[in-house]
């Protein structure tokens, strides 16, 4: 257990490092004159002698290594550069708009549990009944729709329609505003992921129904709501448990359209932004974390594992 | 269910893949996807004879009018341009980038795979190395920064998206060549003198070949939302291109009074990535069995 942690991490520092190259070759790419980025267009009015000895004064005549070195070290100290549209750095726009990224996640995570995992016990203990080909269909459904659509359907009901919950933004700042403010974004969110939580559950339960100890349990005289849940969703959970672990970064990509659609003001909004206004330092920065950000759940989920099922093993 | 026995397999009648065929034919939501693929598919090549309309004829003066049928059975956008017809030449669009995307995805992952599975060694170190990297970025993250720099457009989407999902193929096809370079009748082949690049393509990809179906098909379904989605961002489709995520993407402004704008081009792209899902739902259960959800 202990060597799994640790040639983890191990591999962690190389990924980590190759996260940090692509995102400097892509800032390389990027169409534009940095010199122009940094100055505007005062570059217009330069002479050439003045311009190439910024040119100098910057790093840019430098071999592309050297470049990538510099930019690492600022890195390591936590600078990603200023934005080019607020002059800020870029490390401080991110963190501050970091927590409500996260906060969408999570709650995105907590809503499809809740529907999904009962929706899909229900569909297997109800196997072949109406009940079970409804949340099939919803299930399918979920995996079907481009998430961005289904938020929009939703706020054309629940926001223009009816009046009940907030269009966009992150609340009024209590704890109701808040809850109402998140329901609609987590769950276009984790509309996807719902579907096929909803699926792997049921297929799930269905094996573990047929399970010897379930009989067991049965005979014995417990009551069939102690056998379900105690016997049956616990043992069924762990390979729902496998996916949602895997699939919880992946929502961090979701949000940068779900973000958007919400006018919600995380990071995946600030990324967007960046891109339409060509903003490069910021969308490095953006990508750069998101792959952090990413690598690094998945990493902690990975060890979680060991501690929901002693039986995996990472040997 | 008849399992096919030994005899059938050699007296042709039921092969591998017709027996494949038959098991996804029977199964009745694979069958309605399948028929209301052939449908879209219609559809969109017929399009000109099935609409009077231009999807970019520009009128206007008849710019967001409600439904009218028959003149304009979905209203028009706030162009003037009649909604029903810009869906079907969509749909020309749509279905056609998610092919396009797993053409590009599946024939470089497919090779790239096997290769590293079938050489092993520095080369299947070097490749896989590539795909941990690209597997640690979140997917769209990738693809909308990809094209953001080499400049937004349909065809960068489509090549951004098959350069960025083709690791999923690569990851599948190694584990499955693995396992296959080991089996006699490989041996059989390297012994007879066959070549590296003969036992590859005819001894090797064509036991990988179902699995790959099957990735292929979801990968359809997963492109076509994803192209949405970037489209949708401005990242996709350029005006005036009739694409569904393009379209999604102008009746933003106009929900309010307008929703059928955005209801339609949404319903059109869940109805073809569920038939594709059923279909790779079928699929699945008769071609790998072991990934049965």
């Amino acid at each position: 257990m202990r060597s799994y942690i640790l040639q983890r991490l191990l591999i962690l520092f190389p990924l980590l490092l190759a996260i940090s190259m692509v995102t400097f070759l892509l800032a390389h790419l990027a169409p534009g004159d940095p010199v122009m980025a940094r100055f505007g267009l005062d570059v217009k009015r330069m002479e050439t002698e003045r311009l190439e000895q910024i040119r100098e004064e910057l790093g840019l005549n430098d071999p592309l290594p050297i470049q990538y070195l510099r930019y690492l070290k600022d890195l390591l100290r936590g600078d990603m550069g200023r934005s080019l549209t607020t002059h800020a750095p870029v490390s401080e726009e991110i963190a501050s708009r970091f927590p409500a990224t996260l906060q969408l996640t999570v709650a995105s995570m907590l809503f499809m549990l809740i529907v999904a995992i009962p929706l899909g016990v229900i569909s297997a203990v109800k196997r072949g009944t109406l009940i079970d080909n409804l949340c099939m269909g919803g299930a399918l459904l979920g995996v079907s729709m481009p998430a961005f659509w289904f938020g929009i359907m939703l706020m054309l009901l629940f926001s223009l329609k009816l009046g009940w919950l907030p269009s966009t933004g992150r609340g009024d700042g209590t704890f109701w505003g808040t809850v109402k403010a998140l329901i609609m974004p987590g769950i276009t969110l984790g509309t996807g992921l719902m579907g096929l939580v909803t699926r792997l559950t049921r297929s799930s339960m269905l094996e573990v129904l047929g399970q010897d100890y379930m009989r067991t349990a049965h005979a014995k005289g417990l009551a069939p709501r102690l056998v379900l849940i105690r016997h049956g969703l616990r043992n069924a959970l762990i390979p729902v448990a496998t996916v949602v672990g895997a699939q919880f970064a992946s929502l961090l990509g979701g949000t940068v359209i779900i973000e958007t659609v919400f006018a919600w003001p995380g990071i995946g909004r600030l990324a967007v932004d960046a891109i339409s206004r060509r903003n490069y330092p910021v969308i490095m920065g953006t990508v750069l974390v998101f792959s952090v950000t990413f690598v690094l759940i998945n990493l902690l989920v990975d060890v979680l594992y060991t501690l929901i099922d002693p039986r995996i093993r990472y040997d | 269910m008849t399992e096919p026995t030994k005899e059938s397999y050699r007296s042709g009648r039921g092969s591998p893949w017709r027996y494949a065929m038959r098991q996804v034919l029977r199964n009745r939501f694979a069958v309605v996807g399948l028929v209301i693929l052939a449908i879209m598919i219609l559809v969109a090549i017929g399009a000109p004879w099935i609409t009077p309309h231009d999807p970019y004829a520009m009128d206007l003066a008849k710019g967001l009018q409600p439904p009218d049928p028959p003149e304009h059975l979905l209203g028009t956008d706030e162009l003037g341009r009649d909604l029903l017809t810009r869906l079907i030449y969509g749909a020309r669009v749509s279905l056609t980038v998610g092919l396009i995307v797993v053409g590009i995805a599946g024939s470089i992952g497919v090779a790239l795979g096997a290769i590293s599975g079938y050489y092993g060694g520095v080369i299947d170190q070097i490749i896989m190395r590539l795909v941990d990297v690209l597997f640690a970025f979140p997917f769209l993250v990738l693809a909308i920064a990809v094209v953001a720099i080499i400049g937004p457009s349909l065809t960068n989407m489509m090549i951004v998206l098959g350069c960025v999902s083709w690791i999923y193929y690569a990851r599948l096809v190694r584990g499955q060549v693995l396992s296959l370079r080991e089996e006699d009748y490989v041996n059989a082949a390297r012994v007879i003198g066959a070549s590296d690049l003969r036992i590859i393509l005819s001894h090797i990809l064509p036991n990988c070949l179902g699995v790959v179906i099957v990735q292929a098909t979801f990968g359809v379904a997963t492109s076509i939302l994803s192209a949405s989605g970037l489209s949708f961002l401005g990242m996709g489709a350029q005006p005036p291109t009739a694409e569904w995520g393009a379209m999604l993407f102008a009746a933003k402004k106009n929900l309010r009074h307008y929703p059928i704008m955005a209801i339609a081009p949404g319903m059109a792209i869940m109805i073809a990535v569920m038939s594709i899902n059923f279909v790779g739902d079928a699929l699945r259960d008769a071609l790998d069995p072991r990934l049965r959800v």
